[in-house]
């Protein structure tokens, strides 16, 4: 019986067989074929590396943004804004009231139930990203357009997915403390976009300009029952279980003051980076975990974010040495 | 100084990012582009020809690139917003190497804009401490060295950029940020204006105006007009210029409602500007932007 359950953070990068054909092929059918090759391939390659809780990879979406994007009315593209140097992000403005159009990830999550062993976990983008990424050009507020998608988009996406027989949601909430002025607002979105719900649910929340100071007061009026946060890419790459041995976890002290007996998904790879963590260092930053948390039933282990930055070849190695990880980390529990 | 002007980093063309994303140096092609934009300004009628910075790519780089001393290492969030910018960090003293620097500048432009020596300072990373005063004052000295080339270059007016007064503690280097501010001023020898954004800080205003800048611009999104009347009592003939133009939102301002904004500060002579650099929207509306300062510049009371 393993002790600490582990998953992904959702995406993959796209094989590049999949992206040639879709590149070339004029036949949907066999399209939609090789998506569905593409999405059985990463199901099965996250179960046969040991993983508790798969996706797809999020093989059929464009990227997180853009999908749901695409999909609600109101939306419109209006071309790409610089991220840094020459990486840029495609942004759309808001010029209607938005209205649900159609589920856009029911397909792909009825596909993954269909096919996975273990537990499908959807990723699902929050209404608050969605707010903060677009501009405004309807709404007297940015609450009132986040309530919006919210209460109208995101709450009915969800309810229909759980319907499907979704049973553990991760919404992905990037942008949450971008804002530390709106963490109030934030949580109400939040909460409303879940209300009603009985599926689990999970909030990723990456790249935190504050290292979380200013979620973590609020993890106890959010309705998520599992954290899903990014430390590795702030930690050393020395092995250790002390405090300056790991102070890329040194938010998990707040978390534990905060968070109750929620659940906290511990980032152990650094998606932005090619090295791959040695066992031993996913390890030592579980037994670390396990000092601050207490209740190692409470951690989760997982990459800080998605690793669609990566080579394949390097994020299933990165995956594979995370679970031998936790592996040994349940053994030196023992 | 009157009528209005932009500053900062100007967004790159659809055209431009696909060469930015297809090849490995792209140098040369954004200062292609650049070219175009200064003569856009031109062809608007545009008293101020604005340094569309578009080889920045962060508001420190060209800065740190051309420093001894400096080195860029790790991407920070800057401020709030989905931009990145690389981390200056401080290994030594240091100094500016001009021949590094002047392939950043655009010729046949006059206005350009720099960060503040607070902003500079809070951004970055000292590895030798955190002696914060000796920091501020090392940078002051760096940008003051920036500033003789950029008067040398050809430009006459300066918008120093400040949006960290309202997250940095500014108050225990109060006297610092003024040396820093008044040596720029004098290298320069130009006009200086000071340019708030983002975040509020009026307990700054004096500070500012004491330090012997030509201006200051408000980013009005942030800034109430009841706000700017109060601190404008306090700019002691102080140019005041009106940020009014929103670089973070694709809407389209109203004409009339700047031109009534700009009425209301008629005895202050001011003058209109965008709120923070226009990177933050796809180039299109950057432009429509543009055109719209170029259409308040005939509207200034």
């Amino acid at each position: 019986m393993s002790v600490f359950k582990t998953q992904e953070i959702g995406s993959l990068k796209k094989p590049s067989w999949l992206l040639e054909f879709l590149r070339t092929s004029t036949d949907e059918e066999e399209k939609k074929q090789a998506l569905d090759e593409a999405a059985f391939l990463n199901i099965k390659m996250l179960e046969h590396i040991g993983l508790d809780y798969v996706y797809d990879g999020e093989v059929r979406r464009v990227e997180m943004y853009e999908l749901p994007v695409k999909n609600i009315h109101g939306f419109e593209f209006v071309g790409r804004v610089r991220s840094w140097d020459n990486k840029y992000y495609r942004k759309a403005r808001v010029i209607d009231r938005v209205e649900y159009v159609r589920n856009y990830h029911m397909e792909e999550f009825l596909f993954v139930k269909q096919n996975a062993v273990k537990i499908p976990k959807i990723p699902v983008t929050g209404a608050y990203t969605l707010m903060d990424w677009s501009y405004n050009e309807v709404y007297n507020s940015r609450e009132d357009l986040a309530m919006d998608l919210a209460r109208k988009i995101i709450n009915r996406l969800l309810r229909e997915l759980q319907d499907a027989g979704m049973t553990v949601v991760k919404i992905d909430e990037p942008a949450a403390t971008t804002h530390p002025s709106e963490m109030e607002m934030f949580v109400r979105v939040f909460n409303e976009q879940v209300k009603g719900l009985s599926a689990k649910i999970n909030t990723h929340i990456c790249y935190s300009g504050d290292e979380y100071a200013s979620l973590m007061p609020r993890i106890p009026d959010l309705k998520a029952v599992h954290f899903a946060l990014e430390f590795a890419n702030r930690d050393r790459l020395e092995l250790g279980t002390d405090d300056s041995s790991s102070p890329g976890y040194r938010s998990l002290k707040q978390f534990r003051e905060y968070a109750g007996n929620k659940e906290i998904g511990l980032g152990v790879l650094d998606v932005h980076s090619d090295f791959i963590e040695p066992p031993e260092l996913v390890r030592d930053r579980i037994l670390y975990a396990v000092k601050v948390i207490g209740d190692p039933s409470r951690i989760y282990v997982n990459p800080d974010c998605g690793l669609r930055t990566r080579k394949r070849s390097v994020a299933f190695a990165k995956l594979r040495n995370m679970i031998e990880g936790v592996r040994l980390a349940e053994r030196a529990l023992r | 100084m009157s009528g209005s002007y932009f500053f900062g980093i100007f967004p790159r063309s659809e055209k431009l990012i696909d060469i930015t994303r297809s090849k490995e140096d792209y140098f040369e092609d954004l200062r292609k582009e650049a070219e175009t934009i200064v003569n856009y300004q031109i062809e608007k009628g545009f008293k101020i020809i604005s340094d569309p910075q578009m080889t920045w790519e962060d508001i420190f780089r060209p800065i740190a690139l051309s420093s001894e001393g400096i080195k860029v290492n790790g991407l920070n969030r800057y401020f709030e917003t989905n931009t990145f910018y690389k981390v200056p960090v401080i290994s030594s003293k240091p100094r500016i190497n001009e021949e590094r620097l002047k392939p950043f500048l655009m010729k046949g432009t006059n206005l350009i804009s720099l960060p503040d020596p607070l902003t500079f300072a809070c951004l970055s990373r000292d590895e030798r401490g955190s002696d914060r005063k000796a920091l501020i004052k090392e940078l002051g000295d760096l940008l003051d060295e920036a500033s003789g080339v950029l008067r040398d270059a050809g430009y006459r007016y300066l918008v120093l950029r400040g949006p960290s007064y309202g997250t940095c503690e500014h108050l225990q280097v109060s006297d610092e940020i003024k040396g820093a501010i008044r040596s720029i001023k004098d290298e320069f020898m130009g006009k200086v204006v000071f340019h708030f954004y983002f975040f509020k800080s009026i307990d700054s205003v004096d500070l500012i105006v004491s330090s012997g800048v030509d201006g200051i611009g408000f980013d009005m999104y942030v800034y109430g007009e009841d706000e700017i009347r109060k601190i404008s009592t306090k700019m002691k003939g102080k140019l005041l210029v009106l940020g009014a133009v929103d670089g973070t939102n694709t809407k389209m301002e109203r004409k009339n409602d700047i031109t009534r904004l700009l009425s209301v500060f008629r005895d202050l002579n001011p003058m209109v500007s965008n709120n923070v650099d226009l990177e933050f929207l796809p180039q299109k509306f950057a432009l429509k932007k543009v055109d719209l300062l170029a259409e308040l510049s005939g509207e200034m009371p």
